[in-house]
């Protein structure tokens, strides 16, 4: 162990001055959102500097695992470490605990800190974390074999572009195989032709550092590759309508009630299906969402498909969460699943006898978990967990008020935010409200100009919002001439997934 | 017994056949030369007995293991020393003899430090910034300071200006004096190897043609020129590049024995007289790569 650090040390003292670029570069990323937290805002210099920065970091780390794999070259023959008392394993210890302190351990530096600033909890540290080793472990996966099978950094970098045209062009090609094919296939297939992929740069990796035998690694590679690939294209089981079948039971009050199911004919494959669905036993303190229902269902014959159904939601819904207006009625909500082309020898059985289609439908519940009020004084923060808003300015102008909010949150959900994406979005934030406290009276958001920057798995929102007048008998010109008197309400959402057993016609038999 | 031993060793570069069938032998203690013409399968060879290479077809052993076995254990034991070695660079000659000392659980301090003053190597240079004489210089004193058993030098003159070589050589040999090692070395330099080696193994074409010791091979090889001997007579086994130019034959005795030969030669020339004159490695080893060129060339002829 002590001399595979030996080797360690030596690669890291060799890279040194391109480590502490990227040190450098990964303290600017996190010197921009430093700035940004401070308010002013988003300028494009900034957000393209920033992306530049993501960009660049990127691209030196890449260039870094064959930088490690260089000095001690596993193709060409003759390097010096081949003739030293140095063991395969040995070699790729050494390599493997370098790039993880570059890649991985030398990044926490900064984030760590950076995360803490932000407030992060343990889990969302946990996240954040998970998230940064999925990506160094993406860069290490398909690098750290290229370049163990490459001689010169010009050749690693006209195959790293080679493999990835492959991969694009037999992506574009193999999204051809999916059509008409079920989702649950489709992820089984990208699952396990990503786990071979993955399999095969192990083996050719361990392949070339025990052995060197770089001419049955680049057969393991191109058999382990075609296998990738037949797996994502030509795979005919899917594993997860196993996962489907056992999912767990969702408890809920929902019942939803199926209509009649409406065929639609015409000639041949051209047959259509409508099933209209009532939806009853919400929760008065609950809205859907619209949008889409995601649905699977079940023929008799085991197979699976999955329609799209919108879903239709009453614009008062949301009112009714937050003033606490009566409910409407709950049979309001329906969606209605289109089946699209339904195979001949299905349709056929849906017009001669009882058939009942079994499934699943996804649904989007929303439900207030939390009504904060606050004065409107520059600098009032408040905090929900690691979210944190604070007002930063106000504005009183001739129809309404402007309020700037800035404000940070972990940025889960989508890995690339762990990079350090840059992002601007115009995405109406429609949570907050301005209330007139003497005359109960109150500004609904109108127009937002919304920016985000997301770096280092912080995601920084600079908000600007225009409250105006939606209400009759509320005038924006004069609202709000006595800020003090105004305070900012802001709600917070839960959003809850569930998942809820459908039926269609499951009564009598189709026209 | 024998450091090096290879039994039928090839090794085929798609259809070129670069080492045939080697039957190599080197001595514990030896200085052996491997020498050959450009092209002639010395860098192969030693690129299969020190792993570097998989041979295609028969085996080698180097320190009792076999050749593809060679691991840290071995190469322990093990200096190799190569001209166009890929060496990191980067760093000064001081920080590659401290980042190779560790490597090596019995590097002698003593010896570097001797090394060091022989060889007289700026310890701050950068070895991207040495010439070529000091960057043999500077590998050889991190291949020898550990006292190898087995010491493998592949073309350590080439590209050396004859001051350098000569420095080299002697570095060699004053270090051969301090310990009991075995030197693998590869060269077309003749002269060299004349100072240096105890044995000389000849190679050409892939071939192995000689593997003896210096001082049999130089007893065993004459020159020989006969004036008037008869027309009729024709080159026989052991003799190499038969040539009649007027009354002068000429020809290369490979097992020469003294007077036993030289009766021979009376029997078989009768009046004519034979002059018979030592050759140098230099004269022996041209014999050989003209010879092997030659068979290449009917193989050529013959496939054509």
């Amino acid at each position: 162990m002590k001399l595979t650090w030996h080797i360690v040390m030596k690669d890291l003292r060799r890279l040194r001055w391109a480590l502490g670029l990227l040190f450098a570069l990964t303290v600017a990323k996190i010197g921009i959102g430093v700035l940004a937290l401070r308010g002013s805002a988003f300028a494009w210099s900034f957000v393209m500097g920033g992306s530049l920065i993501v960009l660049l970091e990127l691209l030196i780390r890449y260039v870094l695992v064959a930088a490690f794999l260089q000095d001690d070259s596993l193709v060409e023959v003759g390097t010096d470490w081949q003739t030293r008392p140095i063991s395969g394993w040995q070699l790729l210890g050494a390599k493997l605990i370098g790039l993880t302190l570059t890649l991985v351990l030398m990044p926490l530096v900064v984030l760590v800190p950076w995360w803490l600033h932000c407030d992060f909890g343990g889990s969302d540290i946990a996240f954040a974390l998970s998230e940064h080793l999925l990506w160094q472990g993406t860069v290490l996966l398909i690098g750290l074999p290229l370049a163990a099978h490459t001689k010169g950094y010009a050749r690693f970098f006209v195959r790293s572009v080679v493999l990835l045209l492959t991969v694009s062009v037999t992506s574009l090609i193999g999204s051809g195989a999916s059509d008409g094919v079920s989702l649950d296939l489709v992820k089984t297939r990208i699952w396990i032709g990503v786990g071979l992929a993955m399999a095969t740069a192990i083996a050719v990796t361990l392949n070339q550092f025990l052995t060197r035998a770089t001419r049955r690694g680049l057969f393991i590679f191109a058999g382990g590759m075609f296998g990738a690939i037949a797996m994502a294209w030509i795979l005919p089981w899917s594993l997860l309508k196993y996962h489907l079948a056992l999912g767990p039971p969702y408890g809920t009050e929902i019942v939803l009630t199926p209509g009649k199911l409406e065929i639609n004919e015409s000639t041949g494959a051209n047959v259509t299906g409508r099933q209209t669905y009532a939806i009853r036993g919400l929760r008065e303190d609950v809205v859907l969402e619209g949008g889409f229902v995601k649905q699977v269902y079940r023929w008799p014959d085991g197979s699976t498909f999955a329609p799209l159904g919108p879903i239709t939601a009453s614009p008062d819904d949301l009112r009714r969460l937050l003033w606490k207006k009566p409910p409407e009625k709950a049979a309001d909500y329906a969606f209605v699943t289109t089946f699209g082309a339904i195979p001949e020898a299905h349709a056929k059985r849906l017009r001669t006898a009882t058939t009942v289609l079994s499934g699943l439908a996804q649904l989007q519940m929303r439900r207030v978990v939390s009504r904060g009020e606050q004065s409107l004084e520059v600098g009032d923060t408040w905090s929900d967990g690691a979210k944190t808003r604070w007002i930063s300015q106000i504005e009183k102008e001739n129809d309404g008020v402007v309020a700037t909010l800035l404000g940070h949150e972990p940025a889960r959900g989508n890995s690339a935010q762990a990079l350090g994406m840059m992002v601007t979005t115009s995405m109406p934030p429609d949570n907050y409200w301005l209330v007139d406290r003497e005359k109960g009276k109150f500004l609904a958001t109108k127009s937002v100009r919304r920016e985000e920057l997301r770096i280092g798995s912080v995601r920084i929102c600079r908000s600007e919002i225009k409250f105006i007048a939606n209400d009759a008998g509320v005038d924006g010109s004069t609202f709000g001439e006595n800020l003090r008197r105004l305070k900012l309400v802001r709600v917070d959402y839960e959003s809850e997934m569930i998942k809820i057993p459908v039926k269609a016609a499951a009564v009598g038999s189709v026209p | 017994m024998n450091i090096i031993e290879t039994e039928k060793l090839t090794r085929r570069f798609g259809r070129h056949e670069a080492v045939q069938g080697l039957d190599l032998a080197v001595p514990q203690g030896s200085v052996c030369a491997l020498l050959g013409a450009n092209g002639a399968g010395k860098s192969t060879t030693i690129k299969l007995l020190m792993n570097l290479l998989r041979p295609t077809a028969g085996s080698a052993r180097v320190l009792g293991v076999d050749s593809r076995k060679l691991g840290p254990k071995e190469f322990e034991r093990i200096g190799y020393v190569a001209e166009g070695q890929k060496l990191p660079r980067w760093m000064t000659v001081q920080q590659w003899v401290d980042y190779c000392r560790p490597f090596y659980p019995k590097w002698d301090r003593a010896l570097e430090q001797t090394l060091w003053a022989q060889f007289a190597l700026p310890p701050e240079r950068k070895l991207k910034h040495l010439s070529r004489g000091m960057l043999m210089k500077a590998a050889l004193l991190t291949s020898l300071s550990y006292r190898p058993e087995l010491l493998v030098l592949d073309e350590p003159f080439s590209g050396l200006d004859p001051l350098v070589r000569d420095e080299f050589v002697r570095g060699i040999l004053e270090v051969s004096a301090l310990g009991e090692w075995t030197v693998l070395l590869s060269s077309h330099d003749i002269d060299e190897v004349e100072r240096l080696a105890d044995r000389v193994a000849v190679i050409a074409d892939g071939k192995l043609r000689v593997n003896e010791s210096t001082e049999e091979l130089l007893a065993r090889y004459r020159k020989v020129e006969v004036t008037n001997a008869p027309e009729k007579i024709e080159a026989g086994p052991g003799l190499l590049e038969w040539e009649r130019a007027g009354a002068l034959t000429r020809f290369i005795e490979t097992n020469y024995a003294g007077e036993a030969t030289e009766d021979g030669w009376r029997l078989r020339f009768g009046a004519a007289e034979a002059v018979a004159r030592p050759m140098t490695l230099r004269e022996i080893f041209v014999t050989f790569a003209r010879v092997g060129r030659g068979e290449a060339n009917d193989k050529k002829g013959e496939s054509a």
